[in-house]
């Protein structure tokens, strides 16, 4: 009994002098992050902008693999799958740890997740052609209200925070407008230069060129607080709205990874975006702004936005599960 | 028209530098060798250089990605006509006469002839865009959904000369059509964003890869093929019993004159299909073949080794290559794969491409120009030549039994690195399974591929103009270009039918290449 | 081609319109909440087709009466024409499948010689380098573009040395 006792209190004692030296020594190896999307988008390029910080701080490479489709569902279905040891990560959209599982069925529960931290979050613009006839969301959304059914709107994708902010808008002011979904923001912002759709809602950088060059006209801001490209365009929270559209990029490990590699991660993720280098770069080229939020903060970040866009969802007919 | 001129200079002055010269030649030996190995695409080649684009020079970087580009879009044609396996999907539409061509042992002329029809393709599409660059975006944004839809229908109609004769064949060749829009369906349907014949499988939310299907179809099913004429590769043993022919400057000189109608006619057809988003340069090379095969006279010898057969297709491939950038420079919207991965290296470097981009740094977009117009000769001589040279004489001591299994490795890297999934992996060998079934029972593959990449498009603007327009049909006859081009693609839907009708009882030459039959 | 073979492959595709019909579409299309206008179209064009490619190759079977199987005499048997093939198939299913759990290069390694024999390899050693040099080199590249193959055993024991 007495040997047991005494086994039973080594292994403990060794097992906690264990943990500790995991922190210390973590990282061995080099470490692999999915990229949820396909090469050369916004989110890549801002994700290898940090990775050499990261890389810096954490004294080992990061291997960045892009693992794109099903929204970012592949990509986290495929770390669902990897070994909780703190050498794979994934970064993730906001939506795809929040909407996406509730629009289909996926072979992850992303409850269980990891949350590592968010570096930054996406900033979203309301815009029509130039040539268009209406100078304020108001006049847009009366036009809309005098002309059911008449009125479409590009978006990104069906379900996307893009779509679902607009129906949000469209269902306060009982408006009935059009959903058009095109792939990707770039081609919805076609459909508005090209006179298909009146309006669109975007993220910044596939609009940049076309705004500068005097194509579109931003009506207002979607995301909480105005933005540099458009300092003068007014936000939907400075119209009286009660709601602003919240995207954010964030890391996540693995079910069950040790909390001392999710702590380095959290800490090289933090050293990087305070680089002076890296918050020019995103918000002077990238368009998108720093915003860091720690793994406590980014796990309720990420409960709130499941219910907000949930609850949008369910509204919209698009909630499945 | 003169400021055009200036800028030109300026672009000039800007680029034109060794360091920038030798970053397209390294370029355009990467695209060369990731185009000619089997499976491996130029643009995976582009996508894995990105990330080291960091740390280079604006120009350099963009150079070398260009060259790459460039490179890729050639090099697919070497591996069609040596061993019909087409090094890129783009490839596929040229190996249909390429490889009957080489057989004969004309393997000099029949890679000099897709490698001058590049260049060539390559330099009028390159000069459309710097000269009709924003007009022509302009024209591509006035598309509309039901525009665009129409415009797809009249392309589908391409794939009606590439049936067979027989009734037979043509209800075959119908039903590979039918399988491929099929296939096209697996995945999330866009309008709803709800899954159709996804089983279960998140990896096959977003459908099949076309890149994938592609190698599937045609690299792996004809692997499995050629293990069929074991035995006889081995009486052949590499290209020993056909002589080769060796191809001089007076026949070069006779094949320009031949070709150049097609040419000039898939030069222009391939750019204007390039600046439209989505169509893409395999589907472009089809189109292009069909037309020459359309337009030529009843005794052609089309998938029998004909030079139009080669010079058409790549023509119209290499000319997809820069006009696919038309959007990219005037609007800042990606319409390819491969533009895409261009924004991303203008956004590595800080700039984002688009009208500002044109107005604020013109010397960078000229620049780039000059650097596009020239990669097509410098990668010509100093890189496409040398490397068919080797290639012919490494091939002529080749180990085909060493060859296959190496080709399929190199396959399934390149199915791999496409989106580094294990799933795509086995889809892939699903699909090779079926490729080759397919081939065996004659059930052509080309109307399969042509029909698989434009009928998702189809589908999406359909439903988008349907969507627009409230769900009536209106929006197809109130548009003008839509209605002219559906009665364009009824009009040649039923001119070729009934050529066929007619060609079937005389039995002219219009009969589906033996490759493509078994 | 025999128009018998051709009718039983047509047959075979009616078969899967109707299987379609039946499960595929409302099991996994309609189930989904996706409209089924558009697979319910291809579906029936598809069936159109076969019909139509199934009586023309009963009509063929008429013009041309038994007549023809004559001439077939001394036939190589299925397994001569098609073993290999098949073979090759078995092997490059297996390959594939498992790559996930053993990674590239210890997969590549055991198929390429392999895939060689079975291709008629007449050299005893050639595929065994094939099969060891290829994979490493494919390996290397990857490493170099700071880019990843397939994990195995072989992947983690190299990483492990080389890190």
């Amino acid at each position: 009994m007495r040997k047991t006792i005494v086994a039973l209190t080594l292994c403990l004692a060794l097992g906690l002098a264990a943990l500790p030296a995991m922190a210390a020594d973590y990282p061995t190896k080099p470490v692999t992050a999915f990229v949820p999307l396909a090469a050369g988008g916004t989110t890549d390029v801002f994700v290898r902008t940090i990775a050499p910080y990261m890389e810096q701080y954490l004294g080992k490479p990061v291997t960045l693999i892009n693992k794109a489709g099903s929204g970012g569902a592949v990509a986290l279905s495929a770390l669902n799958k990897a070994d909780p040891d703190g050498y794979t990560f994934s970064w993730a959209n906001l939506p795809t740890v929040t909407t996406i599982p509730q629009m289909r069925k996926l072979t992850y529960n992303p409850d269980d997740f990891v949350y590592i931290a968010s570096p930054m979050h996406y900033d979203y613009i309301f815009y029509v052609r130039n040539d268009a006839p209406w100078d304020s969301l108001d006049a847009f959304i009366a036009y809309a209200r005098e002309n059911p059914g008449r009125v479409s709107y590009g978006t990104p994708g069906l379900g996307t925070t893009n779509h679902l902010a607009v129906a949000w808008l469209a269902n306060k002011e009982g408006l009935k407008m059009v959903p058009v979904p095109f792939k990707g923001n770039p081609k919805s912002v076609a459909a508005v230069l090209g006179g298909h759709v009146q309006a669109c809602n975007t993220s910044t950088t596939a609009s940049v060129s076309s705004y500068k060059s005097g194509k579109l006209k931003p009506l207002a801001i979607f995301s909480a607080k105005r933005i540099p490209l458009t300092p003068d365009t007014p936000t939907l929270q400075e119209m009286g709205y009660d709601f602003f559209q919240y995207s954010c990029l964030g890391a996540v490990f693995p079910p069950g990874t040790p909390e001392a590699a999710r702590k380095k991660i959290e800490e090289a993720i933090r050293f990087a975006v305070s680089q002076p280098d890296v918050i020019k770069k995103a918000e002077e080229e990238l368009y998108v702004s720093i915003d860091f939020l720690d793994g406590k903060a980014y796990r309720e970040r990420r409960d709130q936005y499941y219910k907000i866009w949930g609850g949008i969802l369910e509204e919209v007919g698009l909630k499945k599960f | 028209m003169g400021d055009i001129f200036i800028n030109l200079w300026q672009g000039t002055i800007y680029a034109f530098s060794p360091i920038n010269l030798l970053a397209i030649v390294i370029g355009y030996a990467i695209g060369v060798i990731a185009g000619a190995i089997p499976g491996v695409m130029a643009v995976t080649a582009m996508v894995l250089i990105l990330p080291f684009t960091f740390t280079l020079e604006p120009l350099f970087a963009i150079a070398l990605l260009m060259g790459a580009y460039k490179g890729g879009a050639y090099a697919g044609s070497i591996t069609a006509t040596l061993v019909n396996i087409p090094g890129t999907p783009e490839a596929a539409a040229t190996a249909l006469d390429s490889y009957p061509m080489s057989q004969r042992g004309e393997q000099q002329r029949a890679l000099e002839l897709a490698l001058w029809a590049s260049v060539i393709g390559g330099t009028i599409s390159n000069l459309l865009l710097i000269f009709t660059a924003p007009p022509l975006a302009e024209v591509a944004l006035l598309l509309g959904p039901a525009e665009i839809a129409a415009l797809i229908l009249f392309s589908l109609t391409a794939v009606i000369t590439l049936l067979g004769d027989s009734l037979l064949d043509i209800w075959k060749g119908f039903i590979s059509i039918t399988l491929g829009l099929m296939l096209a369906v697996i995945g999330l349907d866009n309008m709803s964003a709800t899954r159709r014949y996804v089983f279960g499988f998140e990896d096959l939310d977003s459908g099949v890869p076309f890149v994938l299907c592609i190698i599937a179809l045609l690299a792996l099913s004809e692997v499995f093929i050629q293990c069929e004429r074991v035995r006889q590769l081995h009486i052949e043993q590499g290209f020993k019993g056909v002589k080769p022919i060796p191809y001089t400057w007076p026949q070069r000189w006779k094949d320009f004159k031949f070709c150049l109608k097609d040419l000039i006619r898939s030069s222009f057809l391939g750019s204007l299909l390039g600046a439209l988003p989505g169509i893409g340069a395999t589907t472009t090379a089809f189109v292009c073949y069909g037309e020459a095969r359309r337009s030529a006279k009843k005794d052609n010898r089309f998938g029998q080794g004909d030079p139009r057969g080669i010079a058409a297709p790549e023509a119209g491939n290499n000319a997809v290559a820069a006009s696919s950038l038309i959007p990219l420079v005037t609007l800042g919207i990606p319409g390819s794969v491969a533009a895409a991965v261009m924004y991303g290296a203008f956004m590595i470097q800080g700039m984002i491409p688009g009208p500002m981009l044109m107005q604020e740094r013109p010397e960078v977009i000229y620049g780039l120009f000059v650097l596009l117009v020239l990669t097509d000769f410098i990668g010509a001589f100093m890189v496409a030549l040398p490397f068919i040279y080797v290639v012919r004489r490494l091939l002529r001591r080749l180990d085909f039994s060493l060859f296959f299994p190496g080709v399929m490795a190199c396959c399934v890297v390149g199915v791999y690195s496409e989106e580094f999934n294990v799933f795509h992996l086995r889809l892939f060998f699903i699909l090779g399974v079926l490729g080759y079934l397919m081939r065996k029972n004659g059930f052509s593959i080309p109307p399969f591929i042509l029909a698989f990449i434009l009928g998702p498009i189809l589908e999406r603007n359909t439903r988008t103009a349907l969507l627009i327009g409230g769900g009536s049909l209106e929006v197809f006859y109130t548009s003008k270009v839509a209605m002219i081009l559906l009665i364009l693609a009824v009009a040649s839907l039923v001119w070729a039918l009934w050529r066929k009708a007619r060609g079937a009882e005389s039995a002219g030459g219009l009969a589906v290449p033996e490759e493509f039959k078994h | 081609m025999k128009p018998r073979k051709e009718l039983a492959i047509a047959l075979g595709i009616l078969a899967f319109c109707a299987l379609n019909l039946l499960y595929f579409i409302p099991a996994q299309v309609a189930a989904e909440g996706s409209s089924t206008t558009y697979p319910h179209l291809l579906n029936g064009m598809l069936a159109f087709f076969a019909l139509a490619y199934a009586l023309e190759a009963v009509r063929q079977m008429w013009k041309s009466p038994a007549g023809e199987r004559a001439e077939a005499g001394e036939k190589p048997s299925f397994l001569d024409v098609y073993g290999r093939t098949l073979l090759l198939m078995a092997v490059t299913g297996v390959w594939l499948f498992a790559m996930e759990a053993t990674g590239f290069i210890l997969s590549t390694f055991i198929f390429l010689p392999v895939a060689a024999y079975i291709f008629g390899s007449r050299s005893r050693w050639k595929p065994l380098v094939l099969g060891l040099v290829m994979p490493l080199i494919f390996y290397g590249v990857f490493r170099a573009l700071h880019s990843q193959l397939p994990q195995g055993p072989v992947e983690a024991l190299l990483s492990h040395l080389l890190d």
